[in-house]
């Protein structure tokens, strides 16, 4: 026999499951998503919990794109199914990201399920440049361990993010120096993967 | 449409508020729970659905007919698109109610496993909430005033996504 589903006076959506509430919120705008967060404490754990990496995986919410403008990411939401002919809104919010690295140069390597892979040249002092992930919405960045090989001009660098068949996050980059190739590669969220996988040389 | 399946056998629903509903099979399995049930032959003539009133079961029952007599996606790749937007404008028509009842069809649909139904109820209470403040979501929704957050919780909570509060 089925379970009895308690029966309230006034029906309320804390008798719905989790995974109903949450099919509710990931229909929702990023900015709708945002206000969600405050509505009450069980809200504000799901909202929480799809807007991890991991959950921006399965529920495929996209809703980032990158203008450039000097020292700010701006992220752009889509309707329906990813297609470039179709972003219909502004750019709706926009990250300092000057405020994250003061001083530094900073590219946009790539987007990837919400993430966003930023390339960050080094300044004086600085040991080299550094690749660093982040995610937008709540604002968490991590910065990759050191590759093996640095640059010393950004015009020796090409940087890819994207994910593989398996589903993991990668980050490859494609050194040019004195006539030969480098690559390496760094697969996120691995318990190995601490460190930059040197791939091949190519001359 | 279904000319077959007019002479199908009959299931009987009785609500919690003891109204009984009378149905062609075809029209039950769109539940898959009841669906479930029949497969299992542990379905008695009358199945009792002691959580879900006469106003709600008889909505899903109306909204359980339409789709069972449309042509399924899965029978033929090229349907008719005139049925689609047939369908698509009943399912508009059908989520044009208050939100108490919304919130019962969506518990009651999630308890009886009607997939398209769970889908169109979140999609209307998204619709409803979608450039809403948190104040008015909690009055639409009726939020549990047991469940909200502290003061000092609302204000991380804002801080953490202050973009989205200018």
């Amino acid at each position: 026999m089925p379970k009895k589903l308690p029966r309230c006076e006034n029906s309320s959506l804390e008798d719905l499951p989790d995974d109903v509430v949450l099919d509710i919120l990931s229909r929702l705008p990023v900015k709708s998503m945002a206000y969600s967060k405050c509505v009450c404490k069980n809200w504000r754990n799901l909202v929480l919990k799809c807007w991890s990496p991991e959950c921006l995986l399965i529920y495929c919410y996209e809703c980032v794109d990158i203008g450039t403008h000097p020292g700010t990411l701006k992220l752009t939401e889509i309707e329906g199914k990813h297609n470039q002919n179709r972003l219909l809104r502004d750019p709706f919010m926009g990250i300092r990201i000057a405020d994250l690295f003061p001083g530094s140069l900073v590219f946009v390597v790539g987007s990837v399920n919400g993430l966003i892979c930023l390339w960050k040249l080094g300044d004086d002092g600085d040991e080299g440049d550094n690749t660093c992930i982040c995610n937008p919405i709540t604002k968490e960045y991590m910065i990759l361990p050191k590759q093996r090989f640095s640059v010393e001009s950004y015009m020796d660098l090409s940087c890819g993010f994207g994910v593989s068949l398996a589903g993991e996050h990668k980050v490859i980059r494609i050194l040019c120096q004195s006539k030969t190739l480098k690559v390496e590669v760094y697969t996120l969220g691995t318990t190995n993967g601490e460190v930059w996988k040197y791939l091949t040389t190519l001359s | 449409m279904s000319t077959s399946s007019s002479s199908s056998k009959k299931i009987v629903l009785k609500s919690a508020d003891n109204e009984t509903f009378e149905i062609d099979e075809i029209v039950a399995l769109e539940s898959q729970a009841i669906k479930n049930m029949i497969e299992d032959e542990c379905a008695d003539n009358v199945i009792p659905l002691g959580n879900i009133d006469s106003k709600t079961l008889s909505k899903i029952i109306e909204y359980c007919k339409k789709h069972a007599e449309s042509p399924k996606k899965d029978d033929n790749a090229d349907i008719d698109e005139k049925a689609v937007e047939d369908l698509k404008s009943f399912d508009a028509e059908f989520a044009k109610v208050d939100m108490p009842l919304i919130q019962d069809i969506l518990m009651a649909a999630n308890f009886l496993n009607i997939d398209n139904l769970i889908g169109l109820m979140c999609r209307t209470i998204a619709d409803r909430i979608k450039g809403k403040t948190p104040e008015e979501i909690r009055k639409i929704l009726n939020i549990n005033k047991n469940d909200l957050l502290s003061p000092e919780q609302e204000a991380k909570a804002r801080e953490e996504n202050s973009w989205a509060f200018d």
